[in-house]
């Protein structure tokens, strides 16, 4: 148990650089998950705090301790891979007893732990079998039983659950939580699964191009992104975006949409963000298609001039407990989480209600929020 | 009635499979009795005297005779060769497959200096055929005094069969997970350690393929043998079997006896490491 911290942690492979300056503290016991697209640097980060990666600047704290020159089996960690990465030429015990008895535990006490370790994790009738006689989700079983019987500091996961299918994936994921609850251990968790990271992180980290772009829990990451990119890669379907301009009309303030639509922004936002500096500016409209209402269907706010919009249904997707409006204006593509009740016909035309409360506004040359 | 049951056998196999099988498996059968049929041969012959083989080549012995096996030992001490052939190539097999394995687990697996240069130079290596090197090998053997003993055949047999092994082994190391050493590494192994307890048996059927190569090419080297250990008491069995030959040419028995009892080895290793063997060799030509 205890905390990690990065202080300006740099990996560069020649002249690329995968992590930039990264600063970051994982408090004791917290979960939190690196999320990001495929060569963000999340691997990297994690690599590095298990010590299989060099730090090219900066250190690494586990516990107090500068870990930089410390060999990773000094570091009281344990690593979980994507592969699994189980020896394929021992059976489960001799798996998870390798640490161990590498360790020079006494055999009572790793027999102790393998056997307390797949009582937790359900594999003991598994024991004796050899990895290849596993299923895939049974493989990953026996890889977090490697690691809990280290009992270490912390627990470093590497997309654990990406090899495996849908239905294991989310029933493993539920259990990988229960699991933290139960060992109070602290835990850093790569994915490039937005799902997963909302789901299990305490706090996430968002990564893009080895730059860390926001940390945050998961509601807040959803609700007050900090940019362009977060908005668009937390929540599925993706946040829509469409190029739009400020525009003052007496004491009102308008986002207007180069003549495709014209939305009202709030008095209290305009009051509390700095709307007023980037009036007949260019800047970047953001809202989540469960935001955008089916205006036939009665809702907790008005549907009225300036908060609507009318479009072209272009595809139907009906989900079952709701609907998905692909949504075509003009240039501007949308999609629309509208609820089952909703008619809406292919190549219907029809009016589409924007819950004001949750508009977001981000500036279309830094990407960086207005609110 | 059974030759009756195993026609209806026959013919109902046939039936399941396409004519283009038919065609691969007769082709298969006509060049697998090329070797076995021969062995057969000698191995029937081994049982039977000159007289019997001369009048009759191809038919089976009157009664199981085991006087040429007992002529072999008397006449030409086979024992003591076959013992000789066995510590010559069984230490060579184990100092090519130690010192192979290190050396392919350094090139698949660290980064190094002159990494490119020392695998060219295995390479050229490769391509220097042993007879040009039997002189100069014969002068170091006679400085150290070693002509004549068991080091004068494992010590070039070591040398000629360690780039194969090493470039064979680095192929088949370099394809296994780097995950799984890592693994390792983070259970708190050291290097020498992945290298005994991951590495070495997750690659068996290298090693397998390389230990029985290796076991081949020295057991059968009649060339060094007979340049280098000329000696009674350390020659080994190939250069008997040439002996046998030349001295006793008519005793037609005699040879064939020396020619089963040579080839038993060979066949032992091969069937009992016969799936290890295929599946390194198909591993190792995929990834190398």
């Amino acid at each position: 148990m205890a905390n990690v911290t990065l202080k300006n942690v740099t990996k560069k492979f020649g002249d690329f650089v995968a992590v930039d300056s990264q600063n970051l503290e994982i408090i004791d016991k917290e979960f939190l998950v690196l999320v990001g697209p495929s060569g963000c640097g999340k691997s990297t980060t994690l690599r590095m705090v298990a010590g299989l990666e060099e730090i090219t600047e900066g250190t690494i704290e586990i516990g107090d301790k500068v870990v930089n020159d410390v060999p990773p089996k000094d570091r009281d960690i344990a690593m979980v891979f994507q592969n699994y990465a189980l020896y394929p030429h021992m059976n489960v015990y001799d798996n998870m007893a390798f640490g161990l008895k590498l360790r020079k535990f006494p055999k009572e006490e790793i027999e102790r732990r393998v056997n307390d370790a797949a009582d937790i994790l359900g594999i003991q009738p598994l024991l004796d079998r050899k990895p290849k006689q596993l299923s895939g989700g049974q493989r990953q079983r026996v890889a977090l039983g490697r690691a809990i019987v280290r009992e270490p500091k912390v627990f470093l996961m590497d997309e654990p659950l990406s090899n495996l299918d849908a239905k294991l994936r989310v029933q493993m994921r539920t259990e990988l939580s229960k699991l933290h609850d139960r060992l109070q251990t602290t835990v850093i968790y790569v994915t490039h699964d937005q799902t997963e990271a909302m789901t299990m992180g305490d706090r996430i980290v968002v990564l893009r191009d080895g730059v860390i772009q926001q940390v945050a829990d998961p509601l807040s990451l959803y609700n007050e992104p900090k940019n362009v990119f977060v908005a668009g890669f937390i929540g599925s379907p993706a946040m829509n975006f469409l190029d739009a301009k400020i525009v003052q009309e007496g004491d009102e303030y308008y986002i207007d949409g180069h003549g495709t639509f014209k939305i009202k922004i709030p008095e209290d936002k305009i009051e509390k963000y700095s709307v007023k500096d980037y009036v007949d500016k260019e800047v970047i409209f953001g809202v989540r298609p469960e935001d955008v209402v089916d205006a036939n269907i009665t809702h907790d706010f008005d549907v009225t001039d300036y908060n609507s919009f009318v479009a072209e249904v272009e595809v139907v997707e009906p989900m079952g407990s709701e609907i998905y409006l692909y949504l075509a204006e003009k240039d501007h593509q949308m999609i629309a989480r509208v609820e089952a009740e909703s008619k809406a016909q292919v190549g219907d035309n029809i009016t589409l209600g924007i819950d004001l409360r949750k508009i977001h506004i981000f500036d279309a040359e830094t990407e960086e929020v207005i609110f | 009635m059974i030759f009756l049951k195993l026609l209806t056998r026959i013919q109902d196999y046939f039936e399941d499979i396409s004519m283009g099988k038919f065609v691969i498996y007769m082709v298969l059968i006509a060049w697998a009795s090329t070797t076995i049929m021969p062995l057969l041969w000698v191995t029937n012959n081994s049982f039977r005297t000159t007289e019997e083989i001369v009048n009759h080549p191809f038919s089976l012995p009157s009664s199981f005779n085991l006087e040429n096996y007992e002529l072999a030992q008397a006449r030409v001490a086979i024992l003591n060769s076959y013992k000789n052939s066995i510590i010559m190539s069984g230490t060579t097999v184990i100092i090519v497959l130690f010192l192979g394995g290190l050396a392919g687990y350094v090139i698949a697996r660290f980064d190094f200096v002159f990494k490119s240069v020392i695998k060219k130079l295995l390479v050229i290596g490769l391509m220097i055929p042993a007879f040009v090197t039997v002189v100069p090998v014969y002068e170091l053997l006679i400085k150290f005094d070693l002509v004549n003993t068991y080091l004068a055949l494992i010590l070039p047999h070591t040398a000629g069969n360690l780039v194969f092994a090493i470039m064979m082994l680095a192929a088949y190391m370099s394809s296994l997970s780097t995950e799984i050493e890592e693994a390792a590494l983070l259970d708190g192994a050291s290097r020498w350690q992945i290298f005994t307890r991951i590495f070495v048996p997750m690659s068996r059927p290298a090693f397998a393929t390389v230990g029985i190569f290796t076991f081949l090419w020295s057991y059968n080297d009649l060339f060094s043998a007979l340049v280098y250990v000329s000696h009674k008491e350390v020659q080994p069995i190939t250069v008997l079997l040439a002996k046998v030959s030349t001295m006793y040419g008519t005793d037609l028995g005699l040879q064939a006896t020396a020619v089963v009892i040579t080839v038993i080895p060979v066949l032992l290793v091969y069937i009992i490491l016969q799936k290890q063997i295929i599946k390194g060799l198909t591993q190792g030509a995929v990834k190398g």
